[in-house]
């Protein structure tokens, strides 16, 4: 296969169906995990009307982590039926799946029936956030490193020798296998950090934040994807056992247009988004955001660091939330509460009682994070933990 | 170069597709029989009697097995001393094809399948978690991947898949077709998902409700009713036009009395719950997933009607062509359907459709609009192939019984 880097065309889509190299199409989106969902299109249904619309159930927008469904969501539930959304593709984001021949992929925009882009999907809500930022003249970059660690097992860290190739890995390895599926797929990747722990980094360029989190959420699909089957597996659960750092999406921002940027007002409004940027009750102990505001090598920029996005996140939500958090905190008129959030309950009633946050993310967005925060919180609250079993089973 | 094996499909009253390989000189000579008993024996399969249906080959349905170029598969109908098989299903649906044509309609339909891929060795799905739509899933691509690329091959227009609910649950969208192509594309398929998986060192489960606590497997079959080259259930800009509300009425007029042919097992029951998305009450509304009919608003080319009650494991002849002489009957009658769901139709107080398969039974059996609008000898046969399962649904004990209700635990 022949594969050209970078975005592709329809025309190189045909060649590749017709020389036989590609064979299915991912017409996709990623859900509020960052997984990556949809449906595989042989291509030449694909082809015979790339601009098509394809259905799938709305319920999908607002499940948790296992896929299951709750009636606090007022976007779907059983007393809406759970209709359709649809998926209108982006013709712009066609590529291959570098890492599995004969795939290739196109990114999709989530739709009412009628055409309306949905306001649930965080994918949906970033462009809308980064308009409002160019209108005021503030433009953002990010440069995000996708973490997490090489597992042979729970509790079992593999052993990584120099380029991430995890101790008795056939070939390439992973990680290595990975980052170069992914840069045929499109996706920029700069470098591996492999670290003898396990541990691992994926830097991708610095791209503008709609790429930025495409092209991460791909990167987590495609080292998930090659962990199935014998070998390592990679793993983005913020906190593991052995491990003294969390696992982060690290998000190095670069912030023009903006004089300068209140570390602490930034603080304060990614702490109200904190259930966006760690979305499970384990990324909470990562500890909150401790944003660093310096300059850049470019004089007309700022750059911040410390964004305090678990590697658990998904990429569109934690970018959304940090532009949008950049955006208040570069508002004086915007007042930001100083209010620590300790756990996922209170960073849903801290989410549901922003005003700048509904305004920013749009009341869709909100009035359905919050309450599959709540439902996390109380699913945990509920649960009896293994820790609680060892310490507490003879007590008494 | 032809295939110089001819795998001659048919498919018995209750749905099985078998499949008997003869020399392509001996098929084109003619005169292939199966016993009669075979045919409607139903899950007993009980020889009976000497007599002999004949196998004739619909070539206009044969197509290479792209695995395998010695050998191509035809769908064959079902003859009895010369004359078209009243128990013959697929001779069942080519009537409703003519009924339709009669009035200048013609009926276009399009299936979604639904199975697990299990692994043999443990008998569980091959993964665990629910990941609907999830595009990571290599434990089953590869196999799913081979099932649309060769079905594809073997001009089954398969369009599109993906996991479903179930952890390890699989759906195929097969495009839409006239109603007999559609039901031949639809169960050819299954017979070679089943092949196709069994390659890859899996099995695939179209059991409707294989396990308790996982998802359930079902037959949602999309209908649109043309006439030079129009779509008549289209009303613009986008609504269901008074023909396709009139069909949708027949359709579900049926649905309570009709569950039986669309679920042939006692197991197909077990999807009936509250909040499964399998249907539990006679209900419509557009575009409601908690509803028994779906309408579906898709401009001039997709609007279409969901019926969406049949099980995994139906035989999609019979399914497919009751739903669509029901949708007649609703036209013919000029019928006008309820007002449609508003919300969720498991909490609403509608007709409920039979819960267990002794009620779906009863209730075809003493149906007046099966007696009026199916083939008597046709449900009279299929009633009889499934008598015995009715005894066994009644006097059987389940091992959640023993093991919940038993104070002593049992074997």
């Amino acid at each position: 296969m022949s594969v050209e880097m970078g975005k592709q065309s329809l025309e190189w889509l045909e060649r590749a169906a017709a020389d036989g190299s590609v064979h299915t199409v991912r017409v996709s989106w990623s859900d509020r995990f960052g997984t990556w969902r949809g449906k595989r299109l042989p291509v030449a249904t694909f082809l015979a009307n790339p601009g098509r619309r394809i259905s799938f159930c709305d319920g999908m927008a607002v499940t948790d982590v296992n896929c299951d469904i709750y009636e606090s969501t007022p976007f779907s539930n059983f007393e809406t039926g759970y209709p359709d959304m649809y998926l209108e593709p982006r013709l712009d984001s066609l590529g291959p799946v570098g890492w599995l021949d004969g795939e290739a992929y196109v990114l999709g925009t989530l739709q009412t029936h009628g055409g309306e882009v949905l306001g649930v999907p965080a994918r949906n809500v970033l462009p809308a956030v980064l308009a409002r930022l160019a209108e005021r003249g503030v433009e953002l970059g990010a440069r995000v490193t996708l973490g997490g660690r090489l597992m042979c097992g729970r509790g079992a860290p593999a052993l990584l020798g120099p380029g991430g190739r995890a101790r008795g890995e056939v070939g390439a390895g992973l990680l290595r296998t990975a980052a170069e599926g992914l840069l045929r797929s499109g996706v920029a990747v700069r470098s591996i950090d492999a670290r003898p722990d396990g541990g691992f980094g994926l830097d991708l360029a610095v791209l503008d934040l709609e790429v930025a989190a495409d092209q991460a959420m791909i990167a987590k699909a495609a080292l998930k994807e090659l962990s199935v089957g014998a070998g390592p597996t990679a793993v983005f659960m913020t906190m593991l056992p052995g491990f003294a750092a969390p696992a982060l999406l690290d998000v190095e921002l670069s912030v023009g247009g903006a004089a300068a940027l209140d570390p602490a007002r930034l603080a304060a409004a990614l702490t109200t988004l904190r259930g966006l940027l760690q979305p499970s009750v384990t990324a909470f102990k990562a500890g909150p955001a401790q944003p660093s505001v310096t300059g850049s090598d470019d004089a007309d920029r700022i750059l911040v660091r410390g964004l305090g996005a678990a590697a658990e996140a998904d990429p569109a939500t934690a970018l959304m939330a940090i532009a949008a958090a950049v955006g208040a905190a570069l508002d004086p008129e915007v007042e930001i509460p100083v209010a620590p959030v300790g756990d996922l309950r209170a960073a849903a009633d801290s989410l549901a009682a922003s005003a700048w946050a509904a305004e920013w993310l749009g009341t869709d967005f909100v009035a359905n994070a919050a309450p599959l925060m709540r439902e996390e919180a109380d699913l945990f609250a509920a649960a009896i933990t293994d820790w609680e079993l060892d310490r507490y089973w003879a007590i008494g | 170069m032809e295939a110089r094996w001819v795998d001659i499909a048919w498919t018995d009253l209750i749905g099985r597709t078998q499949v008997l390989r003869a020399g392509r000189e001996a098929c084109e000579a003619g005169g292939l029989t199966v016993p009669r008993s075979r045919v409607v024996s139903g899950y007993d399969g009980t020889p009976d009697g000497t007599a002999m249906l004949e196998l004739r080959p619909d070539w206009s349905t044969e197509r290479a097995l792209p695995w395998d170029p010695a050998v191509a598969v035809c769908v064959a109908d079902l003859y009895e001393d010369g004359a078209p098989s009243p128990c013959c299903t697929r001779g069942f649906l080519r009537s409703v094809v003519e009924r339709a044509a009669a009035r200048d309609l013609a009926v276009e339909a399009a299936v979604e399948l639904e199975f697990y891929l299990v692994d043999p060795a443990s008998g569980e799905p091959v993964y665990e978690e629910i990941d609907n739509y999830s595009l990571s899933r290599l434990e089953t691509e590869p196999t799913v991947t081979a099932v649309r690329n060769e079905l594809r091959a073997m001009a089954i227009g398969v369009e599109a898949s993906n996991p479903e609910y179930g952890g390890g649950q699989v759906e195929i969208n097969i495009s839409h077709a006239p109603l007999l192509v559609a039901a031949d594309q639809a169960t050819l398929a299954r017979l070679y998902v089943s092949e196709l998986a069994g390659r890859a060192g899996l099995d695939a489960v179209f059991l409707p409700k294989p396990w308790t606590e996982r998802s359930s497997s079902g037959i949602h079959v999309h209908q649109s009713l043309w006439r030079d080259g129009a779509n008549l259930f289209f009303r613009p800009p986008e609504d269901l036009s008074d023909i396709g509300l009139a069909y949708l009425a027949g359709m579900l007029e049926s649905v309570p009395s009709f569950a039986l042919l669309g679920s042939p097992t006692p197991n197909g029951f077990h999807r009936r719950a509250d909040g499964s998305f399998a249907p539990t009450v006679a209900s419509w509304a557009t575009d409601n997933r908690t509803t028994a009919v779906r309408a579906v608003l898709g401009g001039e080319g997709g609007t279409r009607i969901e019926h969406r009650d049949g099980a995994s494991d139906c035989n999609l002849y019979l399914t497919m062509g009751a739903q669509v002489l029901a949708g007649l009957d609703g036209i013919e009658r000029e019928l006008q359907p309820p007002p449609p769901v508003v919300g969720n139709a498991y909490a609403q107080d509608l007709p409920q459709l039979p819960r267990t398969y002794v009620e779906a039974y009863e209730r075809l059996r003493d149906c007046e609009l099966a007696a009026r609008i199916l083939p008597g000898p046709l449900v009279g046969a299929y009633l009889e192939a499934l008598e015995p399962e009715v005894e066994l649904a009644i006097l059987s004990a389940a091992d959640w019984e023993r093991a919940r209700y038993s104070r002593v635990e049992l074997a």
